[in-house]
């Protein structure tokens, strides 16, 4: 064809009338999605609600004012401390960040300790303040902290003190870590799990198919909770506490692959048969590159959609089995542990604030749903 | 072969024409219907059963018929797009040995995949919207190891102005596009690598009629240009007239009538063509009501449970009790070949018969 | 002359889509007299689904009729203007079914899949018309065997999908015609259909008119058609009516360039093989970026550059009654006449 190249328009080329670029005319698939998701303010905001969560969760023990095991145990069941940033003395205002001390009362009748913010004892408190060592991202040895008492013997407790004298903000934000991370690894196990078997599945079809999808519905016929239980209750107590987060990983992707599984084989069963796979065949392409050409980025999208609605399942699957007694168990932290503790009458009665952890778990969930419908929404910017 | 060899004689045309590039012989896809977990196997869908036709060098053959009657699976088994369960496939290159389709290996496949291509009917499916122009058209140059990097940018530029379309456009996205500007596209991924045989498969049906005949003049054009043969699979009476040499004509996984297209046009030999053609609307009001309309009672036959004898029976007004128990061969009448027992007695009506 | 049943003007159905208004329908008029079949004609995207949809007041959202009149003089000769009725009142509600009703391309979205087909019609038939159970279901008989579904009273029990196409769509002829309406719109009823159903479907449907003396308006982008069915024929282009004539003048007179050159563009059985057919150049232009002046200019054969481009095309009628958006036929509208002085 190249060397019979004159090269004139045929007479039917369409008449080239003004041509008005756009950048829509060479967007490709992810500026398309981004685009569309661009429009959606509260996807868009959740997102990076979404982010957020999980710098703290990179950067817990910088932003957490103690260690987790950090206790001072005369605070147990210490209230939250407001924290003020200005002094009045008699120059006027100054800039000094801080909290109130506590005073403390003892009932002579029931013997309980109250605490009552001291207005007159000023806790000086610091940005970047030296507190405990930990090595930041693992590596860089330091002792700096986001925000700490100048004293670091000195109370302060944002989100108050529980039952140990530990701080409940210090110990949220460290749970952040594995509460997030477990839906991540999850959820990636069981994208793993769901996209090899739900590609052999979609792809190979008859009896593997077959096989595969009767093994999907018998793992989605179990009740969850007792298989979780008897799962869980099989991991041996000699177990590290990283053993048993991982066994616990496993345990939950268990169940969750199979919906994803079930997706990536609708997907490769409604494309296998578009024309533009087809085309490619006949275009010379092995299945392999067509798998890896055509199908993955035309699913990729709606997988990922998927896969940010999967994590918060994790997330509350992790805070149940915690929160029963079944999942993690102390010394490790998780929303879930936290929330454990709080399971008494005198926590609902007396140290309220024990359930802040849980608020952290509704903000993450709410966020990471919300930007899974607008992924979900944005994933197929070709319709319409 | 005497079938073919028949069908070769009886072209009257230019020598070339008689030099078969596809030859297909007892064609059969067939498929199971199964059911149970066991997939027991309760009976067959004859999609194509037994069909055979030659498309000769350089000329377009149009094969026609309503929807389910084969003709698109046809078109798709002749490329392996579907497996055949029985007959064979010949194509023959202008210069080499001829290829067995159905055996053929996968090195020997690709290469026919390379010389006979395909245009699909539907530009919005048939292309990848995540892909920009230039690699859609560029994959077959690539993956048929014609071309290399640069080159193959440079082919498909070439490729873009040849289809109509300005090479700047290489860059952008399907979904910048109009519905016929994908079909040129469509058609020059299917002519990049430069083959000489092109299965048009319902390749105008889903453009507007203004689109359309654009459409039609740019496959003329190109088939000239590059020396092509069609296929061209297709269900509107009109556009198959206006484009092909010869047509055959399909009903229920069968063959029921091939032939030049002046002759099965003007003087239909099978009482199904017959009414296919009566059907047509015709765009002059003033032929409205014109002429005895055939009007076909019932439904297309079911490929799954065909009618005994000739299958198109039930719907036949000239049948008779043989059309219900012999099934009747491909034979030649005149110039066409006529799968029907009475092709020499009846006199049928041809678009002469309505023309104002 | 008599009355006409429907009569439309200055109709606009815009599409607000994040900023941008799409105008789908852009400023039509159109007639239908009572008995008569008029054919709306365009490529794909001209507005001519709908300005159907507009008459029912079925707009899918965002879409919106936005100005213009749609008169439809009632059986009871009252004349209402159903563009100003609430799409979701009780009086449009009244109209729909009972005396307009509609048809569609694809049955299956006009047929409910969980009901089976009598007791979608015999439905339709009690809430229109004060009858019992058993005359409805009577009628619902009658009228299946009227459109030719063979066994009426075993498909009665049959659900849409146990029919075939062609079937199908005599169901939802006969769930269309249930309650005898005075105008049938039929949005492309026989494009999904193959050449054969087509045919039959046609004639059924110009029988039926024939015998119940209804009007069709009847949607569709095949010129074959319209030949066949049509009494008279309006063309659209970018959601404008750009010429409405007899159907013979469509066909042998036509007067617009668009017209012409979709005349041109149609194969034709009969024609010889190899014949050239003649097109149109380019595409129908985005709706969010219409040309200037007459929005078929920068396709159009005839264009006059200077004009064309800049001057909005008005209606102009002709003698014989043809209707007419094109510069080539107002007579001088600059140099005689004020802007919209004309009819």
């Amino acid at each position: 064809m190249i060397d019979q190249a004159d090269i004139d328009t045929p007479a039917t080329a369409p008449k080239a009338h003004a041509e008005v670029e756009h950048r829509e005319q060479y967007a490709g698939q992810w500026t398309l999605i981004w685009w569309k998701l661009g429009r959606n303010k509260v996807a868009l905001f959740s997102g990076a609600v979404v982010l957020i969560i999980y710098l703290v969760a990179i950067f817990a023990d910088f932003l957490a004012p103690f260690s987790s095991e950090h206790y001072q145990g005369r605070y147990a069941y210490a209230p939250p401390q407001p924290l003020s940033f200005f002094v009045q003395n008699e120059e006027g205002w100054r800039f000094q960040p801080h909290v109130n001390a506590y005073t403390t009362d003892i009932d002579p009748v029931s013997f309980r300790r109250t605490f009552v913010p001291d207005p007159e004892e000023v806790v000086p408190v610091r940005f970047f303040a030296a507190g405990e060592t930990y090595h930041l991202l693992g590596i860089i040895p330091t002792d700096i902290h986001l925000l700490g008492p100048e004293n670091p013997r000195d109370p302060m407790f944002l989100f108050g003190a529980d039952r140990l004298g530990r701080d409940v903000l210090s110990r949220t934000i460290h749970g952040t870590r594995v509460s997030m991370s477990i839906g991540l690894i999850g959820v990636g196990l069981s994208l793993v799990l769901g996209i090899i078997l739900g590609g052999l599945s979609g792809f190979i079809g008859g009896a593997v198919d077959t096989l595969i999808q009767r093994i999907i519905e018998f793992l989605q016929s179990i009740p969850t909770i007792p298989l979780w239980m008897g799962l869980a209750a099989a991991i041996p107590q000699s177990w590290t506490p990283l053993q048993v987060y991982f066994a616990i990983t496993v345990i939950l992707s268990l169940i969750g692959w199979t919906s994803l599984a079930r997706e990536v084989r609708g997907k490769f069963m409604a494309l296998r048969h578009e024309d533009f796979v087809t085309a490619a065949r006949l275009d010379g392409l092995g299945e392999m590159v067509i798998i890896r050409k055509h199908l993955v980025p035309s699913f990729l999208s709606h997988i990922i959609a998927s896969v940010t609605l999967a994590i918060p399942a994790m997330i509350l699957a992790e805070t149940a089995l915690s929160f029963i007694g079944i999942g993690l168990k102390p010394p490790v932290v998780s929303w879930g542990v936290l929330l454990q503790e709080a399971q008494n009458i005198r926590s609902v009665a007396t140290a309220p604030w024990l359930f802040l952890p849980g608020a952290a778990i509704v903000v993450s969930v709410l966020s990471m749903n919300f930007l899974g419908d607008g992924l979900i929404d944005a994933a197929d910017p070709y319709g319409n | 072969m005497t079938l073919v060899a028949k069908q070769g004689i009886r072209r009257s045309g230019s020598s070339d024409r008689r030099t078969p590039i596809y030859t297909v012989e007892g064609l059969r896809v067939h498929f199971p219907i199964t059911r149970g977990v066991m997939r027991r196997i309760v009976g067959q869908v004859k999609a194509v059963d037994d069909i055979s036709f030659i498309v000769y060098r350089g000329e377009t053959l149009g094969l026609v018929g309503e929807s389910g009657c084969g003709k698109t699976t046809t078109g798709r088994a002749l490329l392996r797009i579907v497996e055949p369960t029985g007959g064979r496939i010949t194509y023959t290159p202008p210069d080499g040995d001829p290829i067995n389709v159905r055996t053929a290996g996968r090195d020997e496949l690709k290469a026919v995949r390379r010389a006979a291509r395909m245009v699909f009917q539907d530009p919005n499916s048939s292309l990848n919207p995540r892909l920009p122009v230039g690699e859609i058209i560029g994959e077959g140059l690539h993956y048929h190891g014609i071309a290399r990097g640069a080159e193959i940018e440079d082919r498909v530029a070439d490729m873009l102005r040849r289809v109509g379309l300005r090479p700047e456009y290489i860059r952008r996205y399907p979904h910048a596009f109009s519905g016929g500007e994908r079909q040129r596209i469509g058609i020059a991924r299917a002519l990049a690598v430069n083959p000489n045989f092109v299965i048009c498969d319902e390749a105008v049906s889903a453009l507007d009629v203004s689109v359309q005949a654009q459409i039609l003049r740019l496959l003329r054009e190109l088939k000239d240009e590059f020396d092509l043969t069609y296929l061209f699979v297709g269900h509107d009476l009109a556009v198959i007239q206006h484009i092909c040499d010869r047509v055959a004509v399909m009903y229920a996984g069968k063959l029921v009538e091939i032939g030049p297209t002046q002759s099965i046009f003007a003087t239909p030999r099978h009482p199904y063509t017959e009414a296919l053609l009566s059907a047509v609307p015709r765009p002059d009001p003033r032929v409205r009501g014109t002429g005895e309309r055939v009007r076909l009672a019932g439904e297309v036959a079911d490929v799954s449970n065909l009618p005994s004898g000739c299958a198109f029976h039930p719907r036949c007004r000239y049948a008779t009790e043989r059309c219900k128990t012999e099934t009747p061969q491909l034979r030649p009448v005149g110039e066409q070949m006529v799968a029907c027992h009475f092709a020499d007695s009846l006199t049928l009506k041809g678009v002469g018969s309505y023309a104002a | 002359m008599t009355q006409p049943l429907l009569e439309i003007s200055g109709l606009k159905t815009h599409f607000g889509v994040g900023g941008t208004t799409i105008r789908a329908v852009d400023g039509v008029d159109l007639v239908v007299n009572p008995g008569e079949t008029v054919c709306l004609v365009g490529e794909s995207g001209c507005g001519k689904s709908m300005m159907a949809r507009s008459i029912l007041r079925i707009v899918p959202p965002p879409g919106q009729v936005t100005a213009g009149q749609i008169n439809l003089h009632r059986q009871s000769g009252k004349v209402v203007d159903l563009a100003a009725l609430d799409p979701k009142g009780a009086e449009i509600r009244s109209i729909r079914g009972r005396e307009v009703a509609m048809i569609f391309q694809e049955p299956m979205t006009a047929l409910g899949p969980v009901q089976t087909i009598g007791s979608q019609i015999t439905d339709a038939i009690q809430l229109h018309l004060k009858v019992s159970r058993k005359e409805a279901r009577n009628q619902a008989i009658e009228v299946l065997t009227r459109v030719g579904m063979p066994r009426p009273e075993q498909r009665l029990e049959a659900y849409p999908f146990q029919l075939s196409g062609g079937m199908r769509q005599r169901a939802m002829i006969a769930l269309a015609l249930s309650c005898q309406p005075r105008l049938l719109i039929a949005d492309e009823p026989t494009t999904a259909l193959d050449v054969t159903t087509q045919a039959v479907i046609l004639d059924l449907i110009r029988d039926l008119q024939a015998e119940m003396g209804m009007a069709v308006l009847f949607i569709t982008h095949d010129l074959g058609v319209v030949a066949e069915i049509a009494d008279s024929v309006a063309v659209m282009y970018l959601g404008r009516v750009v010429e409405r004539a007899a159907v013979d003048d469509i066909f042998h007179n036509a007067r617009h360039p668009y017209t012409r050159g979709l005349l041109r563009s149609i194969p034709r059985l009969g024609i010889r093989v190899g014949e050239e057919l003649d097109t149109i150049e380019g595409m129908v232009p985005n709706p969010f970026n219409r040309p200037s002046g007459c929005s078929f200019h920068p396709r159009c054969v005839e264009m006059i550059p200077g004009r064309c481009d800049r001057v909005d095309p008005s209606r102009t009628r002709l003698p014989d009654g043809t209707e007419v958006r094109c510069l080539l036929h107002e007579p001088h509208r600059q140099e005689t006449a004020p802007a919209g002085a004309l009819q």
